[in-house]
Protein backbone atom coordinates (compact mmCIF):
# COMPACT_ATOMS: atom_id res chain seq x y z
CA UNK A 1 0.00 0.00 0.00
CA UNK A 2 2.84 2.32 0.91
CA UNK A 3 4.47 1.51 -2.40
CA UNK A 4 1.30 2.31 -4.33
CA UNK A 5 1.07 5.62 -2.51
CA UNK A 6 4.70 6.43 -3.26
CA UNK A 7 4.12 5.62 -6.91
CA UNK A 8 1.05 7.87 -6.92
CA UNK A 9 3.08 10.76 -5.50
CA UNK A 10 5.79 10.24 -8.10
CA UNK A 11 3.29 10.26 -10.94
CA UNK A 12 1.57 13.34 -9.56
CA UNK A 13 4.93 15.10 -9.32
CA UNK A 14 5.84 14.26 -12.91
CA UNK A 15 2.39 15.44 -13.94
CA UNK A 16 2.84 18.72 -12.05
CA UNK A 17 6.24 19.15 -13.67
CA UNK A 18 4.73 18.78 -17.11
CA UNK A 19 1.99 21.43 -16.91
CA UNK A 20 3.15 25.04 -16.56
CA UNK A 21 2.43 28.54 -17.87
CA UNK A 22 3.61 27.48 -21.34
CA UNK A 23 0.84 24.88 -21.55
CA UNK A 24 -1.83 27.15 -20.11
CA UNK A 25 -1.05 29.76 -22.75
CA UNK A 26 -0.02 27.72 -25.80
CA UNK A 27 -2.73 25.06 -25.46
CA UNK A 28 -5.49 27.61 -24.95
CA UNK A 29 -4.25 29.61 -27.94
CA UNK A 30 -3.95 26.59 -30.18
CA UNK A 31 -7.38 25.26 -29.15
CA UNK A 32 -9.06 28.58 -29.92
CA UNK A 33 -7.47 28.86 -33.36
CA UNK A 34 -6.86 25.33 -34.58
CA UNK A 35 -9.22 23.16 -32.54
CA UNK A 36 -7.70 19.74 -32.06
CA UNK A 37 -5.75 19.82 -35.32
CA UNK A 38 -2.46 20.10 -33.44
CA UNK A 39 -3.29 17.55 -30.72
CA UNK A 40 -0.96 15.12 -32.51
CA UNK A 41 1.93 17.50 -31.73
CA UNK A 42 1.15 17.12 -28.03
CA UNK A 43 1.18 13.34 -28.41
CA UNK A 44 4.57 13.52 -30.16
CA UNK A 45 5.94 15.97 -27.55
CA UNK A 46 4.88 13.63 -24.72
CA UNK A 47 6.64 10.68 -26.37
CA UNK A 48 9.78 12.80 -26.91
CA UNK A 49 9.94 14.14 -23.35
CA UNK A 50 9.26 10.68 -21.90
CA UNK A 51 12.14 9.26 -23.92
CA UNK A 52 14.67 11.92 -22.94
CA UNK A 53 13.58 12.33 -19.32
CA UNK A 54 13.96 8.57 -18.88
CA UNK A 55 17.33 8.64 -20.66
CA UNK A 56 18.64 11.55 -18.58
CA UNK A 57 17.60 9.80 -15.36
CA UNK A 58 19.34 6.60 -16.47
CA UNK A 59 22.49 8.58 -17.27
CA UNK A 60 22.25 10.23 -13.85
CA UNK A 61 22.01 6.82 -12.22
CA UNK A 62 24.98 5.45 -14.18
CA UNK A 63 27.31 8.45 -13.93
CA UNK A 64 25.92 10.59 -11.07
CA UNK A 65 26.06 13.44 -13.53
CA UNK A 66 23.11 15.60 -14.55
CA UNK A 67 22.09 16.58 -18.07
CA UNK A 68 24.27 19.66 -18.50
CA UNK A 69 27.45 17.92 -17.34
CA UNK A 70 26.89 15.53 -20.19
CA UNK A 71 26.18 18.36 -22.63
CA UNK A 72 29.52 19.99 -21.93
CA UNK A 73 31.46 16.76 -21.80
CA UNK A 74 30.21 15.68 -25.23
CA UNK A 75 29.85 19.00 -27.08
CA UNK A 76 33.05 20.54 -25.71
CA UNK A 77 33.33 23.95 -24.06
CA UNK A 78 32.47 26.12 -27.07
CA UNK A 79 29.26 24.53 -28.29
CA UNK A 80 28.45 23.66 -24.68
CA UNK A 81 28.74 27.30 -23.63
CA UNK A 82 26.49 28.38 -26.49
CA UNK A 83 24.00 25.73 -25.40
CA UNK A 84 24.22 26.92 -21.81
CA UNK A 85 23.66 30.55 -22.82
CA UNK A 86 20.60 29.62 -24.88
CA UNK A 87 19.11 27.25 -22.31
CA UNK A 88 19.79 29.68 -19.47
CA UNK A 89 18.13 32.57 -21.32
CA UNK A 90 15.04 30.54 -22.15
CA UNK A 91 14.69 29.12 -18.64
CA UNK A 92 15.23 32.54 -17.04
CA UNK A 93 12.48 33.96 -19.29
CA UNK A 94 10.27 31.15 -18.05
CA UNK A 95 11.07 32.06 -14.41
CA UNK A 96 9.60 35.50 -15.11
CA UNK A 97 6.63 34.00 -16.98
CA UNK A 98 5.83 31.41 -14.29
CA UNK A 99 6.18 34.00 -11.50
CA UNK A 100 3.83 36.28 -13.42
CA UNK A 101 1.48 33.31 -13.83
CA UNK A 102 1.28 32.87 -10.04
CA UNK A 103 0.68 36.60 -9.66
CA UNK A 104 -2.00 36.58 -12.40
CA UNK A 105 -3.77 33.69 -10.63
CA UNK A 106 -3.80 35.78 -7.46
CA UNK A 107 -5.06 38.77 -9.47
CA UNK A 108 -7.93 36.65 -10.82
CA UNK A 109 -8.82 35.68 -7.24
CA UNK A 110 -8.44 39.09 -5.60
CA UNK A 111 -8.64 41.71 -8.39
CA UNK A 112 -5.43 43.20 -7.01
CA UNK A 113 -2.98 44.10 -9.79
CA UNK A 114 -0.61 41.20 -10.35
CA UNK A 115 2.50 43.40 -10.32
CA UNK A 116 1.96 44.02 -6.60
CA UNK A 117 2.25 40.31 -5.88
CA UNK A 118 5.44 39.75 -7.83
CA UNK A 119 8.07 40.99 -5.33
CA UNK A 120 6.29 39.19 -2.46
CA UNK A 121 6.11 35.95 -4.41
CA UNK A 122 9.78 36.24 -5.32
CA UNK A 123 10.68 36.46 -1.63
CA UNK A 124 8.50 33.42 -0.86
CA UNK A 125 10.14 31.52 -3.73
CA UNK A 126 13.57 32.38 -2.38
CA UNK A 127 12.68 31.30 1.17
CA UNK A 128 11.46 27.95 -0.19
CA UNK A 129 14.72 27.40 -2.09
CA UNK A 130 16.77 28.62 0.85
CA UNK A 131 15.24 26.79 3.75
CA UNK A 132 12.74 24.13 2.83
CA UNK A 133 13.38 20.64 1.56
CA UNK A 134 12.06 20.80 -1.95
CA UNK A 135 10.87 17.23 -2.31
CA UNK A 136 7.76 17.39 -0.07
CA UNK A 137 6.86 20.76 -1.54
CA UNK A 138 7.10 19.40 -5.04
CA UNK A 139 4.57 16.77 -3.98
CA UNK A 140 2.28 19.44 -2.50
CA UNK A 141 2.43 21.45 -5.73
CA UNK A 142 1.83 18.25 -7.68
CA UNK A 143 -1.22 17.24 -5.62
CA UNK A 144 -2.69 20.76 -5.80
CA UNK A 145 -1.92 20.64 -9.52
CA UNK A 146 -4.41 17.78 -9.81
CA UNK A 147 -6.98 20.58 -9.60
CA UNK A 148 -6.20 21.06 -13.30
CA UNK A 149 -8.36 17.97 -13.85
CA UNK A 150 -11.22 20.49 -13.60
CA UNK A 151 -10.60 20.99 -17.33
CA UNK A 152 -11.74 17.40 -17.96
CA UNK A 153 -14.81 17.95 -15.78
CA UNK A 154 -15.62 21.15 -17.66
CA UNK A 155 -15.40 19.41 -21.04
CA UNK A 156 -17.67 16.58 -19.88
CA UNK A 157 -20.14 19.15 -18.61
CA UNK A 158 -20.18 20.87 -22.00
CA UNK A 159 -21.38 17.53 -23.44
CA UNK A 160 -19.48 17.73 -26.70
CA UNK A 161 -19.86 15.33 -29.61
CA UNK A 162 -17.01 13.00 -28.68
CA UNK A 163 -17.01 11.38 -32.10
CA UNK A 164 -16.35 14.65 -33.90
CA UNK A 165 -13.67 15.58 -31.32
CA UNK A 166 -11.86 12.35 -32.08
CA UNK A 167 -12.30 12.95 -35.79
CA UNK A 168 -10.87 16.47 -35.44
CA UNK A 169 -7.85 15.16 -33.55
CA UNK A 170 -7.13 12.34 -35.98
CA UNK A 171 -7.78 14.35 -39.16
CA UNK A 172 -5.74 17.55 -38.77
CA UNK A 173 -6.84 20.27 -41.15
CA UNK A 174 -5.95 23.88 -41.77
CA UNK A 175 -8.80 26.04 -40.44
CA UNK A 176 -10.31 28.62 -42.79
CA UNK A 177 -8.36 31.88 -42.76
CA UNK A 178 -5.18 30.43 -41.22
CA UNK A 179 -1.93 30.02 -43.11
CA UNK A 180 0.25 26.95 -43.06
CA UNK A 181 3.28 28.90 -41.67
CA UNK A 182 1.13 30.08 -38.75
CA UNK A 183 -0.04 26.56 -38.03
CA UNK A 184 3.56 25.34 -38.19
CA UNK A 185 4.59 28.12 -35.83
CA UNK A 186 1.98 27.07 -33.29
CA UNK A 187 2.98 23.42 -33.69
CA UNK A 188 6.56 24.39 -32.77
CA UNK A 189 5.37 26.46 -29.81
CA UNK A 190 3.41 23.44 -28.54
CA UNK A 191 6.49 21.27 -28.90
CA UNK A 192 8.56 23.82 -26.96
CA UNK A 193 5.89 24.18 -24.28
CA UNK A 194 5.54 20.44 -23.73
CA UNK A 195 8.98 18.99 -24.31
CA UNK A 196 10.53 21.90 -22.35
CA UNK A 197 14.26 21.38 -21.81
CA UNK A 198 14.12 22.43 -18.14
CA UNK A 199 12.06 19.32 -17.38
CA UNK A 200 15.09 17.23 -18.35
CA UNK A 201 17.50 19.45 -16.38
CA UNK A 202 15.35 19.34 -13.27
CA UNK A 203 14.55 15.65 -13.50
CA UNK A 204 18.18 14.56 -13.90
CA UNK A 205 19.43 16.99 -11.22
CA UNK A 206 16.89 15.51 -8.82
CA UNK A 207 18.10 12.01 -9.68
CA UNK A 208 21.70 12.98 -8.86
CA UNK A 209 20.73 14.94 -5.75
CA UNK A 210 18.70 12.09 -4.29
CA UNK A 211 21.37 9.52 -5.15
CA UNK A 212 19.16 7.26 -7.25
CA UNK A 213 20.51 3.78 -7.78
CA UNK A 214 19.71 1.39 -10.57
CA UNK A 215 18.10 -1.36 -8.51
CA UNK A 216 15.82 0.75 -6.37
CA UNK A 217 14.92 3.75 -8.47
CA UNK A 218 14.78 2.52 -12.06
CA UNK A 219 11.29 0.93 -11.98
CA UNK A 220 9.79 3.83 -10.00
CA UNK A 221 11.40 6.41 -12.23
CA UNK A 222 10.03 4.67 -15.34
CA UNK A 223 6.56 4.43 -13.82
CA UNK A 224 6.60 8.16 -13.01
CA UNK A 225 7.69 9.08 -16.51
CA UNK A 226 5.43 6.63 -18.34
CA UNK A 227 2.32 7.64 -16.40
CA UNK A 228 2.94 11.21 -15.22
CA UNK A 229 3.86 12.74 -18.57
CA UNK A 230 1.00 11.14 -20.58
CA UNK A 231 -1.40 12.37 -17.89
CA UNK A 232 0.09 15.83 -18.43
CA UNK A 233 -0.36 15.41 -22.18
CA UNK A 234 -4.00 14.40 -21.70
CA UNK A 235 -4.56 17.54 -19.71
CA UNK A 236 -2.84 19.66 -22.36
CA UNK A 237 -5.26 18.26 -24.95
CA UNK A 238 -8.12 18.95 -22.52
CA UNK A 239 -7.10 22.62 -22.38
CA UNK A 240 -7.04 22.70 -26.18
CA UNK A 241 -10.49 21.09 -26.27
CA UNK A 242 -12.08 23.44 -23.73
CA UNK A 243 -10.65 26.37 -25.59
CA UNK A 244 -11.95 25.04 -28.91
CA UNK A 245 -15.46 24.41 -27.54
CA UNK A 246 -15.91 27.74 -25.78
CA UNK A 247 -13.54 30.34 -27.25
CA UNK A 248 -13.42 29.39 -30.95
CA UNK A 249 -17.17 29.78 -31.70
CA UNK A 250 -17.07 33.26 -30.15
CA UNK A 251 -13.98 34.34 -32.02
CA UNK A 252 -12.06 34.94 -28.78
CA UNK A 253 -8.28 34.72 -29.05
CA UNK A 254 -6.14 34.15 -25.98
CA UNK A 255 -4.51 37.41 -24.89
CA UNK A 256 -4.51 36.96 -21.13
CA UNK A 257 -4.35 34.15 -18.62
CA UNK A 258 -8.02 34.79 -17.79
CA UNK A 259 -8.87 33.70 -21.35
CA UNK A 260 -7.26 30.33 -20.61
CA UNK A 261 -9.55 29.72 -17.62
CA UNK A 262 -12.70 31.37 -18.99
CA UNK A 263 -13.98 28.10 -20.57
CA UNK A 264 -14.10 26.65 -17.05
CA UNK A 265 -16.15 29.58 -15.76
CA UNK A 266 -18.47 29.23 -18.75
CA UNK A 267 -18.96 25.52 -18.20
CA UNK A 268 -18.89 25.13 -14.42
CA UNK A 269 -19.51 28.58 -12.98
CA UNK A 270 -17.84 30.18 -9.98
CA UNK A 271 -16.86 27.04 -8.13
CA UNK A 272 -15.18 25.61 -11.22
CA UNK A 273 -13.38 28.89 -11.79
CA UNK A 274 -12.10 28.85 -8.20
CA UNK A 275 -10.69 25.36 -8.72
CA UNK A 276 -9.14 26.44 -12.03
CA UNK A 277 -7.47 29.44 -10.37
CA UNK A 278 -6.10 27.20 -7.63
CA UNK A 279 -4.80 24.87 -10.35
CA UNK A 280 -3.09 27.72 -12.20
CA UNK A 281 -1.57 28.93 -8.93
CA UNK A 282 -0.22 25.49 -8.04
CA UNK A 283 1.26 24.55 -11.40
CA UNK A 284 2.87 27.94 -12.01
CA UNK A 285 4.29 28.13 -8.48
CA UNK A 286 5.73 24.64 -8.81
CA UNK A 287 7.15 25.57 -12.20
CA UNK A 288 8.60 28.83 -10.81
CA UNK A 289 10.66 26.77 -8.39
CA UNK A 290 11.67 24.27 -11.05
CA UNK A 291 12.72 26.84 -13.66
CA UNK A 292 14.51 28.94 -11.04
CA UNK A 293 16.52 26.03 -9.71
CA UNK A 294 17.16 24.76 -13.24
CA UNK A 295 18.92 28.00 -14.23
CA UNK A 296 21.33 27.54 -11.33
CA UNK A 297 21.62 23.76 -11.86
CA UNK A 298 22.72 24.01 -15.49
CA UNK A 299 25.23 26.79 -14.78
CA UNK A 300 26.70 24.90 -11.82
CA UNK A 301 26.86 21.69 -13.84
CA UNK A 302 28.56 23.40 -16.76
CA UNK A 303 31.23 25.13 -14.67
CA UNK A 304 31.60 22.36 -12.10
CA UNK A 305 30.38 24.43 -9.13
CA UNK A 306 29.10 22.86 -5.96
CA UNK A 307 25.35 23.11 -5.83
CA UNK A 308 22.36 22.99 -3.54
CA UNK A 309 23.41 21.71 -0.12
CA UNK A 310 20.53 22.50 2.24
CA UNK A 311 21.84 23.43 5.69
CA UNK A 312 25.27 24.35 4.33
CA UNK A 313 24.30 26.89 1.68
CA UNK A 314 27.63 28.65 2.29
CA UNK A 315 29.28 25.70 0.57
CA UNK A 316 27.43 26.55 -2.63
CA UNK A 317 27.69 30.32 -2.53
CA UNK A 318 27.89 30.78 -6.30
CA UNK A 319 24.85 28.55 -6.78
CA UNK A 320 22.70 30.48 -4.30
CA UNK A 321 24.01 33.88 -5.43
CA UNK A 322 22.96 32.99 -8.98
CA UNK A 323 19.47 32.00 -7.78
CA UNK A 324 19.14 35.40 -6.09
CA UNK A 325 20.37 37.17 -9.22
CA UNK A 326 17.92 35.32 -11.49
CA UNK A 327 15.01 36.06 -9.13
CA UNK A 328 15.90 39.75 -8.92
CA UNK A 329 16.26 39.84 -12.70
CA UNK A 330 12.87 38.14 -13.17
CA UNK A 331 11.17 40.61 -10.80
CA UNK A 332 12.71 43.63 -12.53
CA UNK A 333 11.80 42.19 -15.95
CA UNK A 334 8.19 41.65 -14.80
CA UNK A 335 7.98 45.15 -13.31
CA UNK A 336 8.76 46.68 -16.71
CA UNK A 337 5.06 45.73 -17.27
CA UNK A 338 6.03 43.68 -20.32
CA UNK A 339 3.19 41.29 -21.18
CA UNK A 340 4.00 37.94 -19.50
CA UNK A 341 1.85 36.07 -22.05
CA UNK A 342 4.07 37.38 -24.86
CA UNK A 343 7.18 36.43 -22.88
CA UNK A 344 5.72 32.94 -22.45
CA UNK A 345 5.11 32.57 -26.20
CA UNK A 346 8.66 33.69 -27.02
CA UNK A 347 10.07 31.43 -24.31
CA UNK A 348 8.30 28.28 -25.53
CA UNK A 349 9.32 28.95 -29.14
CA UNK A 350 12.94 29.56 -28.12
CA UNK A 351 12.74 26.40 -25.97
CA UNK A 352 12.24 24.39 -29.12
CA UNK A 353 15.44 25.96 -30.55
CA UNK A 354 17.46 24.61 -27.62
CA UNK A 355 16.01 21.08 -27.60
CA UNK A 356 18.63 19.43 -29.89
CA UNK A 357 21.49 20.90 -27.81
CA UNK A 358 20.29 18.95 -24.78
CA UNK A 359 18.89 15.87 -26.46
CA UNK A 360 21.74 14.98 -28.83
CA UNK A 361 24.46 14.64 -26.12
CA UNK A 362 22.04 12.59 -23.99
CA UNK A 363 21.43 10.26 -26.91
CA UNK A 364 25.18 9.83 -27.48
CA UNK A 365 26.06 9.19 -23.82
CA UNK A 366 23.02 6.96 -23.37
CA UNK A 367 24.53 4.76 -26.08
CA UNK A 368 28.04 4.67 -24.61
CA UNK A 369 28.27 1.20 -23.12
CA UNK A 370 31.62 2.06 -21.49
CA UNK A 371 29.96 4.84 -19.50
CA UNK A 372 26.52 3.36 -18.97
CA UNK A 373 27.30 -0.27 -18.29
CA UNK A 374 25.36 -3.11 -19.87
CA UNK A 375 22.25 -2.80 -17.70
CA UNK A 376 21.68 0.94 -18.10
CA UNK A 377 22.75 1.50 -21.71
CA UNK A 378 20.03 2.59 -24.18
CA UNK A 379 17.87 -0.25 -25.45
CA UNK A 380 16.36 -0.56 -28.92
CA UNK A 381 13.22 1.30 -27.90
CA UNK A 382 15.06 4.29 -26.41
CA UNK A 383 17.31 4.50 -29.47
CA UNK A 384 14.51 4.22 -32.00
CA UNK A 385 12.32 6.81 -30.28
CA UNK A 386 15.35 9.00 -29.52
CA UNK A 387 16.57 8.98 -33.13
CA UNK A 388 13.10 9.61 -34.54
CA UNK A 389 12.75 12.48 -32.04
CA UNK A 390 15.85 14.11 -33.51
CA UNK A 391 14.09 14.10 -36.90
CA UNK A 392 11.38 16.22 -35.28
CA UNK A 393 13.32 18.50 -32.94
CA UNK A 394 16.14 19.46 -35.35
CA UNK A 395 13.85 20.77 -38.15
CA UNK A 396 11.67 22.43 -35.47
CA UNK A 397 14.75 24.15 -33.98
CA UNK A 398 15.86 25.38 -37.41
CA UNK A 399 12.39 26.62 -38.41
CA UNK A 400 11.43 28.22 -35.07
CA UNK A 401 13.14 31.60 -35.46
CA UNK A 402 12.35 32.16 -39.17
CA UNK A 403 8.68 31.31 -38.46
CA UNK A 404 8.65 33.55 -35.39
CA UNK A 405 9.65 36.48 -37.60
CA UNK A 406 7.58 35.51 -40.65
CA UNK A 407 4.33 35.01 -38.74
CA UNK A 408 4.96 37.85 -36.24
CA UNK A 409 4.74 35.32 -33.38
CA UNK A 410 1.55 33.83 -34.81
CA UNK A 411 -0.26 37.16 -35.08
CA UNK A 412 0.38 37.57 -38.82
CA UNK B 1 23.77 13.82 2.15
CA UNK B 2 25.76 11.89 -0.35
CA UNK B 3 25.78 13.45 -3.74
CA UNK B 4 28.17 11.02 -5.35
CA UNK B 5 27.98 7.51 -4.14
CA UNK B 6 31.40 6.07 -3.54
CA UNK B 7 30.34 2.61 -4.63
CA UNK B 8 30.46 2.68 -8.37
CA UNK B 9 28.71 0.24 -10.63
CA UNK B 10 30.72 -2.85 -11.55
CA UNK B 11 31.19 -1.58 -15.07
CA UNK B 12 32.86 1.56 -13.72
CA UNK B 13 35.36 -0.40 -11.69
CA UNK B 14 36.27 -2.50 -14.68
CA UNK B 15 36.72 0.65 -16.73
CA UNK B 16 38.92 2.10 -14.02
CA UNK B 17 40.99 -1.05 -13.73
CA UNK B 18 41.56 -1.31 -17.45
CA UNK B 19 42.63 2.34 -17.57
CA UNK B 20 45.17 1.57 -14.87
CA UNK B 21 46.34 -1.61 -16.50
CA UNK B 22 47.35 -0.24 -19.85
CA UNK B 23 48.25 3.16 -18.38
CA UNK B 24 46.86 4.92 -21.43
CA UNK B 25 44.78 7.99 -20.85
CA UNK B 26 43.26 10.21 -23.47
CA UNK B 27 43.39 13.83 -22.36
CA UNK B 28 40.59 14.82 -24.73
CA UNK B 29 38.31 11.91 -23.87
CA UNK B 30 39.12 11.02 -20.28
CA UNK B 31 40.14 14.31 -18.72
CA UNK B 32 39.00 17.51 -20.42
CA UNK B 33 35.60 18.82 -19.31
CA UNK B 34 35.25 16.12 -16.65
CA UNK B 35 34.16 16.95 -13.10
CA UNK B 36 36.74 17.12 -10.28
CA UNK B 37 35.53 16.27 -6.76
CA UNK B 38 37.38 16.23 -3.46
CA UNK B 39 37.67 13.35 -0.99
CA UNK B 40 34.31 14.32 0.56
CA UNK B 41 32.69 14.26 -2.90
CA UNK B 42 32.34 18.03 -2.92
CA UNK B 43 32.62 19.51 -6.45
CA UNK B 44 35.94 21.28 -7.03
CA UNK B 45 35.50 22.33 -10.64
CA UNK B 46 35.80 21.10 -14.20
CA UNK B 47 39.01 20.11 -15.93
CA UNK B 48 39.13 23.25 -18.05
CA UNK B 49 42.64 22.63 -19.34
CA UNK B 50 45.70 20.50 -18.59
CA UNK B 51 49.37 21.33 -18.04
CA UNK B 52 52.37 19.34 -19.25
CA UNK B 53 55.99 19.59 -18.20
CA UNK B 54 58.85 18.53 -20.38
CA UNK B 55 62.38 18.10 -19.12
CA UNK B 56 65.18 17.19 -21.41
CA UNK B 57 64.70 14.34 -23.76
CA UNK B 58 61.93 12.69 -21.74
CA UNK B 59 58.45 12.81 -23.30
CA UNK B 60 56.22 15.51 -21.79
CA UNK B 61 54.47 14.48 -18.59
CA UNK B 62 51.00 15.51 -17.44
CA UNK B 63 51.69 17.71 -14.42
CA UNK B 64 48.41 19.36 -13.46
CA UNK B 65 44.72 19.77 -14.19
CA UNK B 66 43.71 23.42 -14.59
CA UNK B 67 40.30 24.56 -13.43
CA UNK B 68 38.36 27.80 -13.38
CA UNK B 69 37.22 30.63 -15.61
CA UNK B 70 40.78 31.73 -16.37
CA UNK B 71 41.83 28.34 -17.71
CA UNK B 72 38.55 27.91 -19.56
CA UNK B 73 38.78 31.39 -21.08
CA UNK B 74 42.32 30.81 -22.28
CA UNK B 75 41.33 27.47 -23.79
CA UNK B 76 38.28 28.93 -25.53
CA UNK B 77 40.19 31.85 -27.02
CA UNK B 78 38.52 34.55 -29.08
CA UNK B 79 36.96 37.70 -27.70
CA UNK B 80 34.69 35.84 -25.28
CA UNK B 81 37.50 33.63 -24.00
CA UNK B 82 39.89 36.54 -23.51
CA UNK B 83 37.20 38.53 -21.67
CA UNK B 84 36.41 35.56 -19.47
CA UNK B 85 40.08 34.91 -18.63
CA UNK B 86 40.81 38.62 -18.12
CA UNK B 87 37.86 39.08 -15.76
CA UNK B 88 38.84 35.99 -13.80
CA UNK B 89 42.44 37.19 -13.50
CA UNK B 90 41.37 40.64 -12.29
CA UNK B 91 39.07 39.14 -9.67
CA UNK B 92 41.93 37.43 -7.91
CA UNK B 93 43.00 39.47 -4.91
CA UNK B 94 46.05 37.31 -4.60
CA UNK B 95 47.15 36.94 -8.19
CA UNK B 96 48.41 33.42 -8.35
CA UNK B 97 50.55 32.32 -11.19
CA UNK B 98 48.01 31.26 -13.76
CA UNK B 99 44.81 29.36 -13.15
CA UNK B 100 43.86 27.04 -10.30
CA UNK B 101 46.08 24.03 -10.79
CA UNK B 102 45.47 20.59 -9.36
CA UNK B 103 48.79 18.73 -9.26
CA UNK B 104 48.41 15.35 -10.95
CA UNK B 105 49.81 13.78 -7.77
CA UNK B 106 46.72 14.95 -5.87
CA UNK B 107 44.42 12.85 -8.07
CA UNK B 108 43.33 9.78 -6.13
CA UNK B 109 40.86 8.08 -8.41
CA UNK B 110 39.75 8.33 -11.98
CA UNK B 111 36.36 7.20 -13.26
CA UNK B 112 33.64 9.26 -14.90
CA UNK B 113 34.68 11.87 -12.32
CA UNK B 114 38.12 12.74 -11.01
CA UNK B 115 38.46 12.37 -7.27
CA UNK B 116 41.22 14.09 -5.28
CA UNK B 117 43.06 12.69 -2.28
CA UNK B 118 42.09 15.46 0.17
CA UNK B 119 39.56 18.22 0.83
CA UNK B 120 39.08 21.28 -1.35
CA UNK B 121 40.16 23.65 1.45
CA UNK B 122 43.15 21.57 2.46
CA UNK B 123 44.43 21.50 -1.11
CA UNK B 124 43.90 25.27 -1.33
CA UNK B 125 41.64 24.92 -4.34
CA UNK B 126 38.70 27.05 -3.29
CA UNK B 127 37.72 29.35 -6.16
CA UNK B 128 38.10 33.09 -5.49
CA UNK B 129 34.53 33.89 -6.55
CA UNK B 130 33.09 31.20 -4.27
CA UNK B 131 35.09 32.51 -1.30
CA UNK B 132 34.16 36.13 -1.98
CA UNK B 133 30.44 35.34 -2.34
CA UNK B 134 30.51 33.20 0.81
CA UNK B 135 32.16 35.92 2.87
CA UNK B 136 30.15 38.83 1.50
CA UNK B 137 26.80 37.62 0.19
CA UNK B 138 25.66 34.13 1.15
CA UNK B 139 27.48 33.60 4.47
CA UNK B 140 25.96 36.66 6.18
CA UNK B 141 22.39 35.57 5.33
CA UNK B 142 20.58 33.93 8.24
CA UNK B 143 20.51 30.15 8.09
CA UNK B 144 23.34 29.73 5.61
CA UNK B 145 25.17 27.40 7.98
CA UNK B 146 28.18 29.68 7.84
CA UNK B 147 30.06 30.05 11.12
CA UNK B 148 30.37 33.75 11.82
CA UNK B 149 33.73 34.94 12.98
Amino acid sequence: MKRVFGLFLGIVTAFGGFIDIGDLVADAQVGARFGLSLAFVTVAAVVIIMCFAEMSARIAIATRRAAFDVVRERLGPKAGLAGLAASFTVTAMLVMAELSGVALALELATSVNHLLFIPVLAVVAFLIVWKLPFEPLEIVFGVLGLATLVWLVAITHLAPDWGSLLHGATHPSLPHGEGLPTMLFFAISLLGAQATPYETFFFSSGAVEQGWTSKKSLPDMRANVLMGFPLGGLLAIAIQTASMLVLAPRGISVQHLSDSVSPIAYSLGKLGLAVAILAVFAVTFGATMETLMSTAFITAHFFGWSWGVIGRQDRSSRFYALIIAVLVGAVLFALTTIDPIKVTIYAVVLSSVTLPVTFLPLLIVGNDRRVMGSTLVNGKLANTVGSLSMLVVIPAALLALPLLVATKAGMG
Amino acid sequence: MSRYDKTHDGEHDRQHESAEQDESLWVMLDLLDRQIIDDELQPVGKVDDVDFVADGLEPPRLSALLSGAQALGERLGGLLGRTMAGTARRMLTDPRDGARAVPWSDVAELSYVIQLRAGIAELNLEPALEVWLRDNVIGPLPGSGHARS
